[in-house]
């Protein structure tokens, strides 16, 4: 028995792959780094665009409103399959009402009104269909003209594709409308109800996971749409999140750092603030918001001050501890040649911390971007977490997961970022590749050539002239 | 000649020229009832600016807004009556000056599948947000159903996220305001409501709540604010103006014109004439004072708070008297 | 106390040396500290005279306290007991009159080689540019000169310790102090930067105090050996090498060098003391005449 031809490349292939504790080439590393991020978004489209794989709810197409199901539904909204069929049936037993009461002939007072909102069921496939623009769904007239032409067949819907049923219907509503107005007017509407369109679906996921496509609609709708009178764009959402992290954190560094360093070089602040700090920590920051609210105000303050409390306590004890790892030798180097204490402070700890440091506030700002949903919920939501709190109420999740992945997206690119810059503020730590060290003489050559010519100048002056 | 009457008369001078120059800002904090939504027709027509009175309005979710007016963040707040009692008896009294609408169908108790009217909910789950409007409503529903409040295990809940709550099947019913009612009913689909404030009506009035120092000071302006109220109330009457108030309406709560028109009906905004005779003092629901007579002593009842309000602190009808013609 | 009867130069050269000022004075040093087990004593009485312009080792088995000796002259540490003169003036506490050059080179990271060396002039308030003109000069005489802009992760052993040492004598301090300053570095680099350094020490108007462990390194160096004692800590010896400057390195196979080398081995490792440890007999292998 010969094993197959294909085994052993095979095994040895993957056998190149895993090896214990080495390192893999760049190649591979940067293929599966892409691998990374493309597995899950493959596994959601897979998940979303074929059919077999769960779908669960029904997606509305074309939705009706009935008094007999208290919730309304609208064009877009979700539904279990299970309940679909009795939505359906309850649209049709409205539509067998309709028919006899219109037989019967008499009027019904609020009919009119009732017609006109019902003419508005075609619009949301009007706009899919590319035949009404988005945000016309109230332009009756335009909605009135496009009855007829569905009706006479001069426009035939493709995107959702209108059942017989729905085509019945629409063709019998129009003989009524056509016999009163052909042009829309709002008191030449029928006084009996008209029949309602019956609600069309596809199948779909819940409404918590949407499709990709539809996440990034949501997106560009949202990025892009002029906001209504003086709500705030997405852009200033965004600003005003950021400018709220960046605040808190701010805070922290300017009362956590000092302490920090104080508490790692002198004992007696570390024995004094330490043990407080320790247990401060501990206390959960959300806590607090009512508190913040009701001694600072409705605003902006309680929220930075919620990221500056969630944030300034870990700062301290990690800056001391980072301070104390500093290698004793040095300072005793630095006594040996002369320097007191506030040197020894200002010019041998500052400076040598400075690359750790610079690590821990970049770990800790991640750190901070972990407050900003809790605190732009405390008092008048606001930012980003403003709109995600009330999409999130209202269950339009296909606009709540671009600004998550937005924050995500912000968080992990400003954290390469700044650690691409480590290389360049701190060549000295030796772990500078090619490309920083690149980009640090090239931002201090001006300041370099400047100190040259100056020297030179300097030396010339005083050579003996001969 | 004393330099006393002098300095007295500098102060007095100072003191009125202070007075005058105290245009002060009203704030105000409104959150997602229907009733109370309807300022925001006012807030993007600019009415309050024609009127002369300078005002903030400021969008809270329901209890927080009530936390605001009792830590004195805003002026006035927009509260239920039996709310402003609970309010007033732990935190902060207030005065109210208008009548928005009264509830007649738009706070529900809303019930899972297979849970089909109020007795059923014997030995289940409700969520709410215990000790406010929702839990009156509860209470009341239980009461006319014959179940004791020991009957239903009560979770609190608040109220904008109900929807959730309910759709997670954590528990067998919810209490909750349009809009949030109205969301539950989406999230569970074959979820009703069980008892809503059409089968009580009168039990909830909604007013604007207006803390006594604001109104010693600013008389006045609240007297326009009040005038402004009545000029949105008459436009929403109107049925040319429906859509355009839809417009306005539904954006505020993001909702879609059409899923916002059923609210007209469960809350119910009154004229000026219609406001006028629920502001004559009265037993019974028909009279905003017979109402909040009612939901006292439903509070004492059920141990909301401990000493009974007055009603006639709470009320101030001579605003809305004052626009009689 | 010499050993071999010492050449004429070499014994009037010590009389020479005895007479110059004496430039480190250390009287009855003793040092306690609390461990678990107990008082330790690290040190205890130890008394001995540098004079100026001297090399003197300081030498002795392990655990005799000459890391703690050399950190307690330096001001690093504190003694229980005893006093410490520079020049007449009792000192105690780090201060730039005394140097000091660690095993680590502990050089500034974060500065150039030219701005480590400044270091110790700038924190005395001197200026920017006086700092500056006076380190080229001492960069210089350790021939760093082209790396003076370097930082010190791109220099190897052997220069990381030059510039120390530049760095150390750029504050003109009376006496240098040297922590096995060597034994981190490979042999040859070792051999090279031993024979820069007595270099240095030739042009440089320094007193010099040197820890090691390397006993032909103290005999090559110095001109008295300080041999310690151990557990506790206390003066064996004050030995003077009698082998004539300048050093070189074919004296390793003189008489003089041999003599004294065999003396402090002697002191540091009394024969017989290998009785105490011994091995088990390992049997593994047939016994293999050429593997002895």
């Amino acid at each position: 028995m010969s094993r197959p031809a294909t085994f052993p490349p095979m095994a040895s292939f993957l056998k190149g792959w895993f090896v214990v504790r080495r390192d893999l080439s760049r190649g591979r590393r940067a293929f599966l780094a892409a691998l990374s991020f493309v597995l899950p978004l493959a596994l959601w489209c897979f998940v979303s665009y074929v059919p077999w794989i769960w779908h669960p709810d029904v997606k509305l197409e074309v939705a009706s409103t009935t008094e007999r199901i208290s919730a309304v539904f609208t064009a877009g909204n979700r539904l279990s399959k299970e309940f679909f069929p009795t939505y359906v049936d309850a649209v049709r037993q409205d539509n067998a009402e309709a028919l006899k009461v219109a037989q019967a002939g008499e009027s019904v007072s609020g009919a009119q009104r009732a017609n006109r909102v019902l003419l508005r069921q075609l619009a949301p496939v009007a706009v899919s269909n590319g035949w009404l623009a988005a945000g016309s769904e109230q332009d009756d007239a335009a909605i009135y003209h496009l009855w007829r032409e569905v009706a006479s067949g001069a426009k035939t819907s493709t995107d959702p594709a209108l059942s017989q049923e729905n085509l019945a219907i629409v063709k019998a509503n129009w003989s009524v409308l056509s016999a009163l107005s052909a042009d829309f007017d709002s008191k030449k509407l029928p006084p009996v109800p008209l029949q309602k369109l019956v609600p069309q679906g596809i199948p779909s996921n819940p409404v918590y996971l949407p499709p990709p496509h539809e996440v990034w609609a949501a997106a560009t709708k949202d990025f892009t749409a002029k906001p209504a009178g003086d709500a705030p764009s997405m852009f200033d959402r965004y600003r005003h999140s950021l400018s709220i992290i960046l605040l808190g954190f701010f805070w922290s560094c300017v009362i956590g750092v000092p302490i920090g360093v104080l508490c790692g070089v002198f004992d007696v602040f570390s024995k004094l603030f330490e043990p407080f700090v320790d247990f401060f920590r501990y206390m959960p920051a959300p806590t607090f918001s009512t508190l913040l609210v009701a001694v600072l105000s409705a605003h902006d303050a309680p929220k930075v001050a919620l990221v500056f409390i969630g944030t300034v306590f870990q700062l301290i004890l990690v800056v001391s501890k980072t301070t104390r790892l500093l290698d004793p030798a040095l300072l005793e180097a630095a006594q040996t040649l002369g320097a007191k204490p506030r040197q020894l402070v200002m010019k041998v700890v500052l400076p040598g911390i400075l690359p750790n440091l610079y690590n821990d506030l970049r770990i800790l700002l991640g750190w901070a971007w972990t407050w900003l949903v809790i605190a732009e919920l405390i008092g008048v939501k606001s930012g980003l977490t403003g709109f995600l709190d009330t999409q999130g109420t209202f269950r339009n999740f296909d606009r709540v997961f671009p600004i998550i992945i937005l924050i995500g997206v912000t968080g992990f690119v400003t954290d390469q970022i700044l650690a691409f810059f480590h290389g360049v503020f701190f060549p000295w730590s030796g772990k500078s590749g090619p490309v920083s060290r690149a980009v640090a003489s090239a931002v201090t050559w001006p300041v370099r050539t400047i100190v040259a010519g100056a020297r030179f100048r300097t030396a010339s002056k005083t050579l003996p002239s001969a | 000649m004393t330099p006393m009457p002098r300095f007295r008369s500098l102060l007095a001078g100072v003191l009125a020229l202070s007075g005058l120059a105290q245009a002060e800002t009203l704030k105000i904090a409104y959150s997602d009832w229907p009733g109370w939504i309807a300022w925001e027709i006012g807030i993007q027509k600019g009415w309050f600016k024609e009127a002369g009175v300078d005002v903030k309005f400021e969008w809270f979710d329901y209890v927080p807004s009530m936390d605001a007016y009792v830590a004195g963040k805003v002026d006035a707040v927009c509260m239920t009556n039996g709310d402003a009692l609970v309010t007033g008896a732990t935190g902060k009294p207030s005065v109210g000056i208008l009548i928005n609408d009264f509830s007649n169908g738009n706070d529900m108790i809303v019930a899972a599948p297979g849970v089909g009217s109020m007795k059923d909910l014997k030995g289940k789950k409700v969520g709410i947000e215990e000790g406010f409007v929702e839990h009156l409503l509860l209470l009341t529903g239980l009461e006319k159903s014959g179940l004791k409040p020991e009957d239903v295990t009560i979770v609190n809940t608040p109220t904008n996220e109900t929807p959730q709550v309910l759709a997670s099947k954590a528990v067998d019913a919810i209490g909750a305001w349009q809009p949030n009612s109205g969301q539950a009913l989406k999230a569970l689909p074959g979820s009703k409501p069980v008892f809503t404030s059409a089968d009580a009506p009168g039990i909830i009035y909604d007013l604007l709540y207006v803390s006594a120092e604001s109104l010693e000071k600013n008389k006045e302006d609240w007297g326009k604010v009040v005038k402004v109220w009545y000029k949105i109330a008459e436009y929403i009457r109107d049925e040319d103006n429906l859509d355009d108030a839809l417009k306005i309406l539904s954006a505020r709560v993001n909702l879609k014109p059409e899923e916002y028109e059923p609210f007209f009906k469960g809350t119910y905004i009154l004229t000026l004439d219609e406001a006028l005779k629920r502001w004559e003092k009265a037993d019974g629901l028909g009279s905003v004072y017979g109402s909040t007579k009612n939901v006292n002593a439903f509070n004492l009842k059920y141990e909301v708070y401990k000493e009974s309000q007055d009603p006639e602190k709470y009320l101030n009808p001579s605003f809305t008297k004052a626009l009689k013609k | 106390m010499s050993l071999l009867a010492p050449a004429a130069s070499v014994s009037a050269r010590f009389d020479r040396l005895k007479q110059r000022p004496v430039s480190l004075s250390v009287r009855g040093l003793t040092k306690h500290f609390e461990s678990p087990r107990g008082i330790v004593t690290a040190l205890h009485d130890v008394s001995f005279d540098v004079h100026k312009r001297e090399f003197m080792s300081v030498i002795g088995p392990s655990g005799c306290g000459k890391s703690t000796l050399v950190r307690i002259l330096a001001g690093l540490e504190t003694a229980s007991e005893g006093e410490i003169i520079v020049e007449g003036v009792p000192v105690s506490g780090p201060c730039p009159d005394r140097g000091m050059v660690f095993q680590g080179y502990t050089l500034f990271p974060w500065l150039t080689v030219k701005r480590n060396v400044m270091f110790g002039p700038m924190m005395a308030g001197r200026s920017a540019f006086a700092a500056e003109s006076e380190a080229r000069e001492w960069i210089e005489l350790v021939g760093l000169s082209k790396f003076e802009n370097a930082y010190p992760h791109q220099l190897s052993g052997g220069m990381k310790q030059r510039v120390a040492i530049a760095r150390a004598l750029a504050n003109q301090p009376r006496v240098l102090f040297m922590d096995e300053p060597f034994g981190a570095l490979d042999a040859q680099t070792r051999c090279n930067m031993q024979s820069y350094l007595l270099e240095i020490w030739k042009n440089v108007d320094i007193t010099i105090v040197f820890i090691t462990h390397d006993l032909d390194e103290a005999v090559f160096l110095s001109d008295r050996i300080l041999v310690l004692d151990a557990n506790p800590g206390r003066v064996r010896e004050i030995t003077e090498v009698p082998v004539p400057r300048p050093r070189s390195f074919d004296q390793i196979a003189d008489p003089a060098f041999l003599a004294t080398r065999r003396h402090i081995e002697h002191l540091i490792h009394p024969p017989g003391a290998e009785a105490k440890e011994s091995f088990p007999v390992l049997k593994f292998s047939a016994p293999d005449p050429d593997v002895v």
